[in-house]
């Protein structure tokens, strides 16, 4: 099975309710408010090191059976420049939680907090939108 | 024993002319030969001076591949946005030169220690500026103000933009979260860490979005190793991304 790194757009940052766990290393994102700054339209999003995906993108995961995640629910909310920026209502958002490994499942962070997508579950975050973020095929 | 002053110039023209693919060979060659050689002689020789000569430089290694980590993210963040919009006729795409930063150390910045407690040693890696002249290239830099309310700051000082701008912080307010302690929150908020970016375009949106991408790239070896940037290492940063995008800030500096 074909695997892509998935760098996706960041429409924002850590709001002030996002609660890192320092006592661990890496530091652990235990609570997550991702904050928009902007956006450009992608169904999945990335704040290192969490990412977030639309509801409909979060159904669409879990319609088409992939593996390596489960969802959890965060906080959203806009700084000053998003409430400039950001014209139309944005839509639901779930929190992408990794269950497993990178290039074993469909859907995985490697060490160096990428995301790694099989070319099925590509296909699926392409079908929601992924016009801004950058797809790399990982060569064997 | 060698001469201290001799050592000293020796690894001065070792760190001359590094290319930033260099600095990690660079890092390990000083680890694993010269500061061997240098600490066993210091140690034997009894010698205050040399020995007070060598202890800073246990430090160079680990800044030397700081560095270079720095560049690479400041260069894989480029790419990404020149990939990206390539092509898309006025999507923003960076000059060639931009695109290539040599990132070149001007003397006496590789490996220059600074004063910020960090779990990271610091490295202050002067970022290139290939857009514009020296002379008009003013380092990104924090000031202090007790004031919370930035966009308040900004219009204050440059009251022709308001309603025309979105005020943007150079080095992010998150970093106050991820990074606890690196900067103070009145250095974050203060106007010299402000940067208007013209509504209403397009263009300008995109690259907001790419400052977001190349900052998010910035941050991610440091959390993979659980360390912090020093607060130079952050306007450094600050400083590539001004030399990149400044053109189309209001107001303009670049």
């Amino acid at each position: 099975m074909g695997y892509y790194i998935v760098q996706p757009e960041v429409a924002g940052d850590f709001g002030d309710n996002t609660v890192l766990d320092f006592s661990v290393e890496p530091a652990v994102v235990t609570r997550l408010e991702y904050r928009f700054s902007d956006w450009l339209g992608d169904a999945i999003l990335e704040c290192t090191p969490c990412f977030i995906v639309t509801e409909a993108l979060a159904s669409a995961i879990t319609d088409a059976g992939l593996t390596g995640v489960e969802f959890d629910e965060l906080e959203v909310s806009l700084s000053p420049e998003g409430e400039e920026l950001i014209e139309e209502p944005l839509p639901r958002w779930k929190w992408l939680r990794f269950t497993g490994k990178a290039h074993q499942e469909d859907l995985g962070v490697d060490e160096d907090f990428m995301l790694v997508a099989s070319e099925r579950a590509l296909a699926v975050l392409r079908e929601h939108g992924l016009n801004n973020a950058r797809v790399t095929e990982v060569t064997p | 024993m060698a001469n201290v002053g001799e050592v000293v110039e020796r690894l001065r023209a070792a760190l001359q002319d590094l290319r930033p693919d260099e600095l990690k060979t660079s890092a390990e060659l000083l680890r694993e030969e010269v500061l061997v050689v240098l600490t066993a002689a210091a140690a034997e020789s009894n010698h205050p001076e040399l020995q007070e000569a060598v202890e800073p430089l246990t430090g160079v290694p680990d800044e030397l591949e700081a560095a270079a980590a720095l560049y690479e993210q400041a260069r894989s963040g480029t790419e990404r946005y020149i990939q990206q919009h390539s092509g898309t006729g006025g999507g923003g795409a960076l000059p060639a030169a931009a695109a290539a930063p040599s990132a070149t150390p001007s003397s006496g910045s590789c490996g220059m220690p600074r004063s910020e407690a960090s779990t990271t040693p610091p490295a202050a890696t002067k970022p290139s500026s290939t857009k514009a002249s020296p002379s008009k290239s003013k380092p990104a830099s924090f000031g202090w103000t007790t004031s919370t309310n930035y966009r308040k700051t900004f219009f204050d000082a440059h009251p022709d933009t308001e309603g025309k701008v979105v005020v943007h912080h150079a080095v992010e307010q998150q970093v106050l979260r991820i990074f606890p302690g690196v900067v103070q929150t009145e250095e974050v908020h203060s106007l010299e860490n402000l940067r208007g970016i013209p509504k209403g375009l397009i263009n300008n949106r995109v690259h907001l979005s790419a400052i977001r991408i190349a900052w998010n790239d910035f941050y991610k070896p440091f959390r993979k190793s659980g360390t912090r940037p020093t607060k130079q290492q952050l306007l450094d940063f600050a400083t590539m991304i001004d030399d990149q995008y400044g053109t189309s800030f209001n107001p303009n500096i670049r």
